[in-house]
């Protein structure tokens, strides 16, 4: 159907079918490294186009984005748009105005999507370097778009400078680049994946250093990184034992950098000596 | 209600889980994450509702080598900053 646009991230699928020529046209340049042909679907989205529509009052802070539990249906609401999506049959809905952009709706949709596959999304820059996929993460402000930059200056694959998913893969992880971007677009949209070989907490410095955390520090600095699902007291649960697990099975340590590529070095010699512990 | 006879219990809106003698939390009402040391990790533990404070005072007594008075001095303190912080609720009988 003309009004079907299927995305694969991170190997799930969803379908988003657009009736609204305008927007489906705006959402497949938008996500065209991500649009496949035709794919098994994990979510089958609705999207409804509505002139002016607003769903919350403007105020000043951060931008707002509000989600619920009401019984099996997780309720989401921005300025722009609003809906819900069913992740135990399959669908979704929203609404939202000509001039907005699904990408708010698609991070929380994917936060919660890969959670239910046994994945995270990470609030955290993601490299691949030498095939290993390296995991950098942090606040706005601790260093992800600065490390990704001097690693994509270095020739590195950055798959994200703001967010990534991680999925576990039989016994190990993989970290999969997204469709979601911070604002400085530190490199183009990529598809790619590698296993992951390990997780630093960025702190910025005047010198390199990685320093290691113990295993409830790198739980929870790893649960603090993890967006838009914390507000569901089950997804949150489900979030510490996706970290555990991630913690137990990958290097984790905290990289204290300034800003040059020279931080490389820091991270082959702490991965050297700590490989992941499963 | 007094304290020592009251049953604390995990708040629903809370998330935690014991790693490594250290308990991770998450508030979700409050989108925030606290961690709990090696002490406050094992109450964390023994708050399922079915302990009375007095009870959980008795066990962190016997498993941390400090006086009965002692321990449920701090396990009271502990446990109403808890129910402050909403991580804990009281119910005046053992929950099922």
């Amino acid at each position: 159907m003309d009004s079907l646009i299927h995305l694969d991230i991170a190997g799930l699928c969803t379908t988003l079918d657009i009736a609204d020529h305008a927007m489906r046209a705006q959402v497949r340049e938008r996500y065209m490294p991500f649009v496949v042909r035709d794919a098994p679907s994990a979510m089958h989205v609705t999207v409804h186009v509505v002139s002016d529509a607003r769903f919350v009052t403007p105020r000043k802070g951060p931008w707002v984005i509000e989600t619920a539990q009401v019984e099996e249906r997780l309720t989401y609401r921005s300025y722009y748009d609003a809906g819900w999506m069913d992740f135990a049959r399959g669908e979704a809905q929203l609404q939202i105005a000509p001039e907005a952009t699904l990408e708010n709706f698609l991070r929380v949709l994917y936060a919660h999507l890969v959670l239910h596959a046994g994945g995270l999304l990470l609030h955290a820059a993601g490299v691949v370097r030498n095939d290993d996929a390296f995991v950098f993460f942090g606040p706005s402000g601790s260093g992800k778009s600065t490390s990704a930059r001097l690693s994509f200056d270095a020739g590195y694959t950055v798959l994200s400078d703001d967010l990534v998913i991680v999925r576990r893969c039989a016994d190990r992880y993989r970290v999969y680049g997204v469709p979601f971007r911070g604002t400085e677009h530190v490199a183009p949209l990529t598809r790619a994946d590698a296993e992951l070989a390990g997780l630093f907490a960025l702190r910025q410095s005047n010198a390199h250093v990685v320093m290691p955390l113990s295993s409830a520090e790198a739980v929870t600095q790893l649960v603090r990184v993890v967006p838009f699902v914390m507000s569901v007291p089950s997804a949150s649960a489900q979030v510490i034992a996706q970290c555990t697990d991630v913690a137990q099975r990958v290097c984790v340590g905290a990289l204290y950098f300034r800003k040059d590529v020279e931080f490389w070095r820091k991270i082959d010699e702490y991965v050297a000596l700590v490989p992941s512990a499963a | 209600m007094s304290m020592l006879h009251s049953y604390p219990a995990p708040h629903s809106q809370v998330a935690g889980r014991v790693i490594d003698n250290e308990a991770v939390l998450v508030l979700s009402q409050r989108g925030e994450v606290q961690v709990l040391n090696e002490v406050g990790a094992r109450i964390w533990e023994l708050t399922d509702g079915t302990r009375s404070v007095a009870q959980i005072a008795q066990t962190i007594a016997d498993e941390f080598d400090v006086s009965a008075e002692q321990a449920q001095a701090d396990v009271t303190d502990f446990v109403t900053q808890l129910v402050g912080d909403d991580v804990l609720v009281l119910s005046e009988k053992p929950m099922t």
